[in-house]
């Protein structure tokens, strides 16, 4: 028993090693792409306002009075010609007062508002595609806020002919309590490895905030379907089965309001894992291991859903390590009382097996990649709290939606999305 | 599939194959670090013990004289020693090879001691404070961890009481002498005080009740000792 547990770990320990040196090697190689410097020293747009596409922004929203104002005023910041930016917000059913919101941006002349019977966020998308004439047509969550450089430092990625959708650097908006602060700095992390799968032709999602598209995309391979809750993986897994490139603009940022508790964040996260897996497996399973689909089909794609049992096996290790010491701890106070001695450190003390030196190694790569996201979107490398919640938190928390997700698929059951 | 992104899968896994290669020579290389620093604790205390028996060899009454008492301190050291391989045991497991032989080298220098400690005893009309402490980690001792606690935590807080402690199935001859010497059952954890066996988990209490001697003494410093275990 102890010998499979021993291989088991460093079966594990491959893998996950693998694809991180995979993602460094990759950074290492690519560099370049993953531009950090000062923004006043970067050409931020070589296009000139003449050559700039015109782009329609839509802002599907549902119930969103609180926040919807905040989105369309980021929208009209947008460092952008006027004449060649629309923004459509599309009420979709709205229960509360979204639509009064809505209309008190029409004296706005580049926003129109379309009312809906609701009917979900992929149909309101639809609604406003059919009825936009853009090059680009892009789509912003309405619990979302964009710089107002980040469609500039969208745009010139359609220069390469063969982009097809771009995406931005989802980042979380104001994180103040522990778990928005965990979110904001996996949101920092998933920006570096978002990176690294667009530069290898990886990406399989478009996020809802202010992924932009080419109008063609929608006229060659349809528009938006309900994709089990998750628009904009199927959208994206889409687009890739009909090998059409997604990049991402990592200097284009986008901040989306997080969620405040831990359930509302498990059954958002349930609803992302479950729609993940609902659409690899029912829908584009033949891109999995296939050469045909390049990385996605081989890592990305297979790696997304290994790496699921591998967080819950990491974690189940972790749980037993700090059982036994709470254990230990228990029993001592039981035998001694409470010990007021100062606990010291012994070097000697230090687990040096072969299993612990792999898995000091991966921390420090997570914690790399950390830095990195860290310096891609906020261009500094310090260490900061959001890090040590992401650290202490993160792997104690995600296999609750994980194996959530996965009861989902094999029962076929849907997650909600409200 | 590009023939590029081949090319990086291998390179990728040989970069990986490598990072395992050099994780296992790095833990091989420390542990070996951590036996050569265990023998030669070991050595130490050797050493030691050989050097007070000289002496009481050549001081013979004189040795309990004051100013003679020059005896090299071994039982800091053997707490030492045993919280290192307490640490080597479970990081390689009780039945490693090497560290069932550093055990034994331990328990003989504990038994080296405590005779070295009685003669002394003897010789100079002292009364030590001895706790012969027979454990096993196998599984089949529930309480063992407990005791252990408490004879550490006495351990801390007197410096002059000597525990020593054997691993009751380590299948050392010395250990199945004393096992017959004081007449021991299987029925772990075992305290042997002043030549008698107790059976089973003795709280602190009852521990300072068979050691009286303890009580005339003063605890030493919490702070003192906190540099061991």
């Amino acid at each position: 028993m102890h010998e499979i547990s021993t291989t088991l770990t460093f079966v594990v320990l491959f893998f996950t090693l693998y694809f991180e040196v995979f993602l460094l090697f990759t950074f290492i190689q690519d560099r370049k792409a993953f531009r950090t410097s000062e923004p006043e020293k970067v050409p931020r747009n070589p296009l000139d306002d003449a050559k700039l596409p015109t782009a329609t922004i839509i802002v599907p929203a549902w119930n969103e009075e609180n926040t919807l104002s905040g989105t369309v005023r980021s929208l009209l910041s947008l460092d952008y010609p006027r004449e060649k930016l629309s923004i459509v917000i599309v009420n979709d059913g709205s229960t509360d007062n979204t639509l009064t919101v809505a209309r008190e941006f029409l004296s706005e002349p580049c926003i129109r508002v379309i009312d809906k019977e609701n009917g979900g966020k992929h149909t309101a998308m639809n609604l406003a595609i059919e009825n936009a004439h853009s090059d680009l047509i892009g789509c912003l969550d309405a619990d979302s806020f964009v710089d107002s450089a980040a469609l500039r430092e969208i745009v010139p990625y359609f220069q390469d002919p063969e982009v097809m959708a771009v995406t931005p650097s989802v980042q979380i908006h104001a994180p103040d309590n522990p778990l928005r602060r965990m979110q904001a700095a996996e949101y920092m992390m998933g920006q570096f490895t978002r990176k690294v799968f667009s530069r290898i032709g990886g990406l399989y999602v478009t996020p809802g905030p202010f992924s932009i598209y080419r109008r063609s995309v929608f006229e060659k391979i349809g528009g938006f379907v309900h994709g089990y809750g998750t628009e904009d993986m199927e959208m994206a897994m889409r687009m890739q089965s009909h090998r059409m490139k997604i990049e991402n603009a990592h200097t284009a940022l986008v901040w989306t309001v997080s969620p405040e508790t831990p359930y509302a964040l498990y059954r958002q996260r349930v609803r992302w894992v479950t729609g993940f897996l609902k659409n690899a497996f029912y829908q584009y399973r033949f891109m999995l291991f296939s050469p045909k689909y390049g990385n996605l089909g081989m890592l990305t794609l297979p790696f997304a859903f290994i790496s699921i049992f591998f967080a819950i096996y990491f974690t189940s290790q972790y749980l037993r390590t700090i059982g036994k010491a709470a254990a230990e701890t228990i029993e001592r106070y039981l035998a001694i009382g409470f010990d007021l001695g100062f606990p010291h450190f012994d070097w000697f003390a230090l687990n040096v097996e072969a299993s612990r030196i792999l898995i000091y190694m991966m921390l420090a790569m997570t914690i790399g990649f950390l830095f990195a996201g860290s310096l891609m979107v906020t261009r500094t490398l310090r260490p900061t709290i959001n890090m040590l919640y992401f650290i202490l938190l993160y792997g104690l928390i995600a296999p609750f939606w994980l194996v959530r997700s996965l009861y989902n698929l094999i029962t076929a059951r849907e997650a909600r999305w409200r | 599939m590009d023939p590029k992104d081949q090319k990086r899968y291998v390179t990728v896994f040989l970069l990986t194959s490598g990072i395992f290669l050099v994780a296992f020579l790095v833990s091989d290389f420390l542990y070996n670090v951590r036996i050569a620093q265990v023998a030669e604790i070991e050595e130490g205390i050797n050493r030691n013990i050989l050097e007070t028996e000289i002496q009481y060899a050549l001081l013979a009454d004189a040795a309990c004289e004051e100013g003679a008492n020059s005896v090299p301190l071994s039982i800091e050291e053997l707490n030492t020693l045993a919280t290192k391989l307490a640490y080597m045991e479970n990081s390689r497991g009780i039945d490693d090879p090497e560290v069932v032989a550093l055990k034994k080298d331990y328990s003989l220098l504990e038994i080296k001691d405590y005779l070295l400690q009685r003669e002394r005893a003897r010789t100079c009309g002292e009364k030590i404070s001895t706790v012969m402490y027979f454990y096993s980690n196998k599984g089949d001792c529930e309480e063992c961890r407990k005791m252990g606690y408490v004879l550490t935590d006495m351990r801390d807080a007197h410096d002059d009481l000597h525990v020593y402690s054997f691993d009751y199935h380590l299948g050392l001859g010395a250990i199945e002498t004393l096992k017959a010497i004081y007449g021991l059952e299987e029925r772990l954890p075992i305290v042997v005080i002043n030549r008698k066996p107790y059976y089973g988990f003795q709280d602190r209490e009852e521990l300072e009740r068979l050691l009286p001697e303890l009580a005339r003494k003063p605890e030493s410093a919490r702070a003192a000792t906190s540099t061991r275990k």
